[in-house]
């Protein structure tokens, strides 16, 4: 059985029209998981107390970090939008600048979550942005909504 | 950004470095210090910069800041030699609106408002992951209705052949192709067709409260005090991960053809290339969807109307006055330097406004132009218009699509925090049913601009004349 997720560390930029946010993490591997909470957090409010029921394996690779960034992130929308299933703890298998292999935990998608959840149609390729700082790395995602 | 006032409600943005035309926004002096804020000209900038753009890079007056494109966005790329931007449609493919007459005065349906806005939440699934309106459809069924748009939605049953001359193209874009489509849409879409899904998609219905043009309005049938039915929604998650895959496709594309774009997400690819055509394909299948999407709702509304006011159909008198996309991208024919040619349009949270006589608009609306629908946040009003002739000659038949956020959720959850926005809409005269408290602050009337000054500002350039205003009275949302 999975817990929930740490607390994720992001910060909710004013977008007038979609979402964004920016997020920290001084891994790698801690930047990914940030991210993945704080989508989620932004999609479907903070879901206090509850545990992953199962999990499912994210397995991919990508060019560059943002897009690595911005492919992760799409799958976990997938998740929710296709199998109705919300990701709700994140294990960073493996993580490198080409690609991940992760274990996300996730519980269904039931009428009480939905019902104050926002939609996040996708991930956009407008002002995303991954980059190092002497704390770590710090990203930038703007969410269609 | 420099901008340059061109007329009263005209401005325009010098050509500069990588763009390829100049830009031209249509708004009201106070709008265009408001919209000076934010990035969108810098948008409208750079979609000037996309291989074979002709003419200008418009933005009507709703504009703000989108990804990519402007929201508000209109672009005509040349046929030959010209790109297409997954970016200049958007995820949401063929979001758009649909307007019903009904044959119901104010009077018959406000004693029952309460009971009508519960049975339609009741039939039209709203909110995230909204699903399961209708039988969950089989693999070749959605593939049919990737290629048959609307007319598939009729032959099920969900309205009549009638209504198909009122949307735009007829409720399908041919030569849709689902081969193009990956796996992932089909899984998205597969229970969602029938859903209005979330954010600012809405089923709104409303009273005529005013006349502006009679003789358009005697056309649409139309009259003071008469319900109307307004739907706003789109593709669902099928066209969502169309554009999500296809952003992929054409960013390698860009690359693979030496294309230079100052934003990725203004991805692109020639029209005659392979990415390109595949793109265009897969994009009508989602546009087609959308069409049958808001063919199956307008159904649904019909079973509650009826069912609430203990009625028959034909004494609800439902009766589609039109329905119209405004993301999408699509082939047609504009002067050019002089000449007609043809050229890929995008509009990107745009309404197509053909003027009186265009061929490609119902034969009984050719008098009068082109509806166009122009909803306004659910606490105000909505706008019916007309296109114009000087729509064709000056933005390629294009007007705008709605109020435009001015404020962010974040800032409109504050606002409304220890607020009944439920009361506060009731004492509007407006009954609102919602699938959560959440997307009722995100969506509150102040968080929008007022669309009057919007639709004011194409009225007075003479792009799209005002017909009627509406009143909400009922709302379903996500």
């Amino acid at each position: 059985m999975l817990t929930r997720e740490m607390q994720p560390e992001f910060e909710e930029l004013d977008h007038t029209a979609d979402l964004a946010m920016r997020v920290r993490g001084a891994t790698l591997d801690l930047l990914f998981r940030h991210a993945a909470g704080g989508m989620m957090q932004l999609m479907t409010g903070p879901l206090p107390g509850i545990s992953a029921q199962t999990e499912r394996t994210v397995d991919i690779g990508a060019e560059a970090l943002d897009a690595l960034l911005r492919d992760w992130l799409s799958e976990l929308i997938f998740l929710v939008a296709a199998e109705r299933l919300v990701p709700v703890s994140f294990v960073l298998e493996r993580i490198d600048a080409h690609g991940l292999r992760a274990r996300v935990g996730v519980v269904p998608l039931t009428d009480t979550i939905a019902r104050d959840a926002t939609e996040i149609k996708a991930v956009t390729w407008h002002g995303l942005r991954v980059d190092r700082d002497e704390e770590g790395f710090v990203a930038e995602v703007v969410f269609d909504t | 950004m420099q901008v340059k006032q061109i007329n009263e409600n005209l401005w325009e943005i010098p050509k500069t470095g990588g763009m390829r035309v100049p830009g031209r926004v249509y708004a009201s002096r106070e709008m265009m210090q408001r919209i000076q804020e934010d990035k969108s000209l810098e948008q409208v900038a750079n979609v000037a910069h996309l291989p074979g753009i002709v003419k200008y890079s418009l933005a009507m007056p709703d504009i703000h800041w989108g990804y990519g494109f402007p929201i508000g966005g209109v672009c005509a790329t040349r046929r030959d030699g010209g790109v297409i931007s997954p970016g200049g449609v958007g995820y949401d493919i063929n979001c758009g609106v649909r307007l019903v007459g009904t044959g119901l005065q104010a009077e018959q349906v406000l004693p029952r408002i309460r009971h009508l806005v519960a049975s339609l939440f009741k039939h039209v699934p709203t909110g995230v992951g909204s699903s399961k309106a209708i039988p969950k459809l089989s693999r070749s069924e959605l593939r049919d209705v990737a290629v048959r748009g609307a007319r598939w939605a009729v032959d099920r049953g969900f309205g009549s052949a009638a209504h198909l001359d009122r949307i735009e193209e007829q409720g399908v874009l041919a030569e849709a192709d689902p081969e193009a489509v990956d796996e992932r849409p089909w899984q998205r879409g597969a229970d969602q067709l029938g859903t209005l899904g979330s954010g600012n998609h809405f089923l709104e219905i409303g009273r005529v409260e005013e006349i502006y043009h009679h003789p358009a309005a005697e056309v649409f049938g139309l009259r003071p005090g008469g319900i109307v039915v307004l739907i706003h929604c789109g593709s669902r998650g099928f066209g969502y991960q169309i554009c999500d895959d296809y952003l992929k496709v054409t960013l390698e594309a860009t690359r693979k053809y030496g294309i230079e774009i100052p934003d990725r997400q203004l991805a692109c690819a020639p029209l005659d290339s392979r990415e390109g055509k595949a793109y265009i394909g897969a994009m009508r299948c989602a546009a087609n969807y959308a069409f049958a999407n808001r063919q199956v709702i307008m159904s649904l509304a019909e079973q509650a109307f009826c069912e609430t006011l203990g009625i028959t159909q034909r004494e609800a008198g439902f009766n589609l006055v039109y329905d119209i996309c405004h993301n999408i991208a699509k082939f047609e024919r504009h002067e050019v330097d002089g000449q007609m040619m043809e050229v890929c349009m995008h509009r990107k949270g745009a309404t197509r406004a053909f003027g009186p006589g265009h061929p490609d608009i119902p034969a009984e609306y050719r008098g009068v132009g082109q509806p166009v629908l122009i909803p306004g946040d659910m606490g105000r009003y909505s706008f019916l218009c007309v296109g114009t002739e000087r729509a064709m000659t000056d933005t390629f038949g294009s007007s705008c699509h709605g109020a435009g956020r001015h404020m962010s959720r974040k800032k409109a959850m504050a606002q409304s925090k220890g607020r009944d926005m439920i009361r506060e809409l009731h004492e509007r005269g407006v009954e609102i049913q919602a699938t959560g408290l959440r997307t009722i602050a995100e969506e509150m009337p102040h968080a929008y601009k007022d669309v009057a000054d919007v639709v004011n500002v194409m009225h007075d350039a003479g792009i799209t004349l005002k017909v009627a205003k509406f009143k909400p009275v009922g709302v379903i949302k996500g």
